[in-house]
């Protein structure tokens, strides 16, 4: 077992001074044995030593990077864990005796000035492994004596540190993982074998700068599951030359002197962008010709090029930055990017719907945690929170400074379920193939269309979120005349951006940056790599029930994307519901044009008309936002539907703005959109549509089961699952896995400390790894939509009515974990923590919208990243205490049936 | 701080034409040579005098990558003055001032009164677009112009000031409704009347309070 920590099981040495103020220094010696001394026995010895009476504190002095000696308090277990780990690693150092200098004072440590705050918004005690049972665990926690028991005891402990120690706010809640510590989740391949418990354990604590190189790409999901130590630097080695390979694709068509259309249109924007990206940090600091700022160039660059339908876009250089300082290697930057990319592509996405979404649910989460503040910036008009757009599409990171942010970034990631690729990362979408000739003419029909529906994306997203506008269902047309028109706009841009690419001025002041890259390429052009061809591996492999979730989910979001801008969507979701015509869409859809809902929805969303159609509530916008984000809106809907007269307090969150209170002047138009889109599908569509429905399909199910939560309650949502179970196999949906939470919930606390026993690590490994490998059948994707018999619906509806009312009251409030914030539930509670720890000082001044923004912006790298984590952390964690209480109570509830 | 009345302005033109960087020079008079790439919309605000009159300005600082355009234009219609600028060392940036006009002209108010400015006037050597060129397209197109330099704060003040004035002038001679808060101008709180803010009224949609000053 001492192997695990890495030193022997001998006394340490611990020297204590005491202070007092107005008394001199005493001081004590003595030995403890590090195994067994936990933190309550230590106090207790200093209590009897000094004979003390009174509360103290007590720090322990350090060396840190630079040599320079501080004090650490000591306040846990992980505390003193991490004290007697530095002790130990000093005396190595200096070839001593372990020795723990420790000093105590007799006063607590100073209180934090927001406690009061603090405890005013949080009174529950925050815990949030915990799930029932709570009792029975102390006696078995003393069972374990190994070292991850004691770890994850002191994680435990972790957990709890808002109820009973609230000086732990401007505390980090324990200290970041170290070298020695990380080889503890390691087996002696060097195969991850508690990722779970990792993951919680850099939650807390964040990881040591010298550790992030590694750790990181984990926590990006760069490696898929199981690999060893050695195959990592393999695969990791193969994956860094086949960014060169990439990267030198567009470099021999740059020095063929063919810059042209994408290439000149990408290469102009990321330059413009890395040159005032992060400067101020020495890495990128100095003159324009960093070869770090090169390099950022190139990951960019490469980025945009071999992924067409996400292009550049800005805010990605804030994204990549980070990577790249701490990875220090081009190659492995780009590989970490496109990991992170994975996750974040679709912000950056033309239709907005993922932006949408997280500002939806920030308002969501600000009005349920702070009503009085949401009430303020709704009557100073800033409820749109657009301000938050940089929060939100960084996220955060500049808002931190930039070290801080670091450990912001990675404290979030590990919130966050691992997502492990399948097979092995890929570094493309499509791969970028340069012009053929320079003569030939720039290849417009490509890079117009990427650059315009960019753009859309923001026309929508302010669309949603100022204008208090509706967008139909239908109105996808009418949208792709908008775009073409927008469309036409650019390319006068494109044009004369094309030409002015040819002027000597320009290649001139830009040839540092391109010198640079082409120097630098040239090192690397020898090698080629045959094997790139082969990993154009289809996107989707249908028929593979064990595969990943979630690189089939990505895809699903990038065919989604992809198929409506199209203009196929509504062809494939018509042809998708024609084969599910009994299910619940349908019959919603019927419910919902028998209660004549409104049409305001009908509307064009471009800028203009929203100006003329601004009375109008801003209620639906499209059928995929519909299905997707129904949250807020479906409680809305079935507001209106179930009761129109009762007035639930979820409603209010519009209801200034949308007074939709009787249903006969507002139109719904779903009951349209059969119509419309038969139209669009054509032939050709319909080859596509299979794999796309395929795709779409497991979307739609949760969609419409999230929807069915919402109209019908969770106990409904569960007879369902109950119901499909048999034939339906979980690997078809993506299930949000929390890693601070046991995975099953219905596992009690015992059980899964119980499951560290080593015997049992290997179901760990499984649990870990592939975290929904429920292999079953793979279900027709018609099927699970089937299965929902329009006849259980209806008995569902009608029975459950008043019982549903009740249980949204009550229980699931906000979004569940895989939803909100698009499945970034911890990124809410950051962005709801800063509003929050604002909000006195907005109000205060009586702020107007430009006043806040300013302020925010002036706040921009200032934020203190402890207080904040701390108290996002403290939200977070009764947040899923509540989802889980819920989520137990559901069940209980179908156990008691 | 009091002040009698408030102009809404807003900033436009091509990505890296120097908006933050004119922003910057004006609020806090210095010049950072790598400012941060805009995401989205940034702010920043400052009181100036004006017939010994104080007006504050507040300016809303836009991203210019075409991705963020439509919430430029969303912003457009609150605002009384726009500074359009384009970078004398890059010829595209000029080239596109007609989209950017477009744009301006077909989202605001039609009061709003326009600057065109030619930044980085230090960079003599690196020029492109030539000065006449800008005073040109400023003549057809009915524009204020004027060259300036982020960096030496050269005309940065004057650009500011000047399409306050030509506002202020607007008000009295009556051009612009004052009681519209969607034309960009406010009253200060003390020149006006109780001017209690309707929550969540569709702001731009009417006059607010009653137009008795």
């Amino acid at each position: 077992m001492s192997s695990i920590y890495g030193y022997s099981k001998e006394a340490i040495r611990i020297k204590v001074k005491k202070c007092d103020a107005g008394q001199p220094p005493e001081s004590r010696k003595f030995s403890v044995d590090p195994q067994i001394t936990s933190f309550e026995v230590l106090h207790s010895i200093l209590v009897k030593a000094f004979d003390l009476k009174n509360d103290f504190s007590i720090c322990y002095k350090v060396h840190d990077a630079n040599g320079y000696e501080t004090s650490l308090p000591l306040l846990s277990d992980w505390d003193l864990d991490a004290a007697f780990l530095k002790a130990h690693n000093m005396s190595i150092i200096l070839n001593s005796e372990p020795c723990l200098c420790l000093q105590i004072e007799l006063r607590p440590i100073e209180e934090c000035h927001d406690e009061s705050n603090i405890k005013r918004n949080f009174p529950f005690i925050t815990q949030i492994r915990g799930s029932g049972n709570q009792e029975s665990r102390p006696a078995r926690l003393h069972g374990i004596i190994n070292q991850v028991g004691k770890t994850f005891n002191m994680v435990q402990r972790a957990f709890n540190f808002g109820e009973d120690d609230t000086t732990l706010l401007q505390q980090p809640p324990r200290p970041p993982l170290s070298d020695i510590e990380f080889r503890k989740f390691l087996d002696p391949v060097g195969q991850i074998i508690f990722a779970k418990e990792l993951r919680s354990v850099i939650y807390y604590g964040g990881i040591d700068p010298s550790l992030r190189k590694v750790v990181w790409k984990h926590l990006l999901n760069v490696y898929p599951d199981g690999m060893t130590g050695k195959e990592r630097m393999d695969y990791i080695k193969k994956k860094a030359l086949e960014y060169t390979n990439l990267r030198e694709t567009w470099k021999a068509a740059i020095s063929k002197g063919s810059v042209t259309g994408e290439l000149a249109y990408t290469t102009g924007m990321v330059r413009k962008d890395v040159l005032r990206t992060d400067r101020h940090h020495p890495f990128y600091a100095g003159s324009d010709d960093n070869q770090n700022v090169a390099s950022l160039f190139n990951i960019l660059t490469t980025y945009a090029l071999n992924h067409p339908k996400v292009s550049y876009c800005q805010g990605m250089s804030d994204l990549a930055s980070p990577l790249l300082v701490t990875m220090n290697d081009e190659a492995h930057a780009y590989v970490c990017f496109c990991a992170l990319m994975n996750r974040l592509a679709s912000n950056f996405m033309i239709d907005g719907i993922a932006m949408t979404q997280k500002f939806t649910h920030l308002a969501e989460g600000l009005m349920y945690y702070d009503t009085e503040f949401y009430n303020y910036l709704r009557m100073h008009e800033a409820d749109d929170l657009l301000f938050c757009y940089r929060w939100l599409l960084l996220e955060m990171k500049r808002e931190f400074a930039f070290e801080d942010s670091l450990r912001m970034l990675e404290v979030l990631w590990s919130s966050l379920p691992a997502d492990p690729p399948d097979k092995e990362l890929r570094l493309f979408d499509v791969p970028f193939k340069p012009p053929p000739s320079p003569a030939t003419p720039p290849p417009l029909s490509t890079s117009p269309i990427v650059r315009t529906q960019r753009e859309t994306a923001y026309t929508k997203i302010c669309a949603l979120r100022r204008q208090s506008s509706s967008i139909s269902l239908n109105s996808y047309q009418q949208r792709k005349s908008a775009e073409q028109g927008a469309w036409r706009q650019i390319h006068s841009l494109d044009d004369s951006m094309s030409k002015s690419k040819t002027l000597p001025g320009i290649k001139l002041k830009h040839s540092s940056l391109d010198d640079a890259v082409l120097n630098e390429s040239k090192e690397d052009k020898s090698s080629n790599n045959p094997d790139q061809q082969t990993r154009t591996a289809p996107k989707h492999k249908p028929g593979s029930p064990l595969e990943k979730t979630a690189e089939s989910q990505n895809n699903r979001v990038n065919l989604l994307h992809a198929t409506r801008r199209n203009g196929r969507l509504s062809a494939s979701l018509t042809n998708l519901l024609k084969t599910t015509k009994s299910g619940h869409f349908k019959e919603l859809r019927e419910r919902i044009a028998a209660s004549k809902l409104s049409s305001s929805l009908n509307q064009l969303d471009t800028p203009q008309i929203i100006e003329e159609e601004k009375p109008a509530g801003k209620k639906i916008k499209n059928l995929n936002e519909f299905l997707n984000f129904g949250s807020i809106r479906f409680r809305q809907v079935e507001d209106r539907i179930g009761n129109n007269t009762r007035s639930n307090t979820r409603s209010t969150l519009y209801s200034d703005r949308s007074r939709i209170s009787s249903n006969s002047d507002s139109k719904f138009s779903l009951n349209s959109y059969d119509d419309t889109t038969l139209d669009e599908s054509s032939p050709e569509d319909s080859q596509d549509q299979t794999s796309f429905a395929a795709s779409i399909t497991n979307e739609l199910k949760l969609q419409l089961e999230n929807l069915d939560r919402k109209v019908f309650g969770d106990k409904y949502v569960e007879n369902e699952k109950l119901c499909r179970s048999a034939e339906i196999s979980r690997d078809e949906v993506f299930v949000w896995e929390n890693p601070l939470l046991p995975k099953d919930t219905s596992k009690t606390p015992d059980e899964v400390f119980g499951s560290f026993t080593k015997e049992q690590t290997k179901d760990i490994q499984g649990e870990v790894g592939l975290p929904i490998t429920n292999a079953g059948p793979s279900p027709l994707p018609n099927a699970t939509l089937s299965s929902a018999t329009p006849a259980t619906s209806t008995a569902h509806m009608t029975n459950s009515c008043e019982e549903v009312t009740e249980a949204i009251k009550t229980s699931s409030q906000l979004p569940s974990p895989n939803e909100f914030g698009g499945g970034n539930p911890f990124l809410m509670f950051l962005c709801i923590t800063l509003l929050m720890q604002h909000r006195d000082h907005i109000i205060g001044k009586g702020m107007d919208y430009n006043e806040m923004a300013m302020h925010f912006d002036k706040m921009v790298r200032k934020h203190n990243v402890v207080r904040v984590l701390n108290q996002a952390r403290q939200m977070y964690a009764r947040y899923i205490k509540q989802h889980t209480a819920v989520h137990q109570k559901e069940e209980n509830r179908i156990q008691d049936c | 701080m009091s002040y009698a009345y408030l102009f809404k302005y807003i900033i436009i033109g091509d990505t890296g034409v120097g908006k933050s960087c004119l922003l910057l020079q004006f609020t806090d008079k210095r010049f950072q040579p790598v400012h941060d790439l805009t995401i989205g919309v940034e702010f920043g605000a400052r009181m100036i005098t004006i017939d010994s009159k104080q007006i504050k300005l507040q300016i809303w600082d836009t991203a210019g990558q075409e991705a963020f355009r439509s919430i430029t234009r969303s912003y457009y219609r609150g605002a009384a003055g726009a500074l359009l600028v384009y970078d004398i060392t890059r010829r595209e940036t000029f080239n596109h001032l007609t989209t950017w006009l477009d744009d301006a002209r077909q989202h605001s108010n039609s009061n709003m009164v326009i600057m065109l400015i030619g930044n980085k006037s230090d960079l003599e050597s690196r020029r492109e677009v030539k000065k006449e060129e800008g005073e040109a397209f400023a003549r057809e197109h009915g524009l204020v112009f004027m060259e300036t330099s982020a960096k030496t704060a050269a005309n940065v003040e004057e650009a500011f000031i000047n399409t306050a004035k030509e506002i202020y002038e607007k008000i009295q001679e009556g051009v612009f409704d004052i009681n519209n808060e969607a034309n960009g101008i406010k009253i200060g709180p003390q020149h006006s009347p109780t001017n209690p803010s309707l929550p969540g009224a569709g702001g731009s949609s009417g006059s607010q309070g009653s137009g008795c000053c």
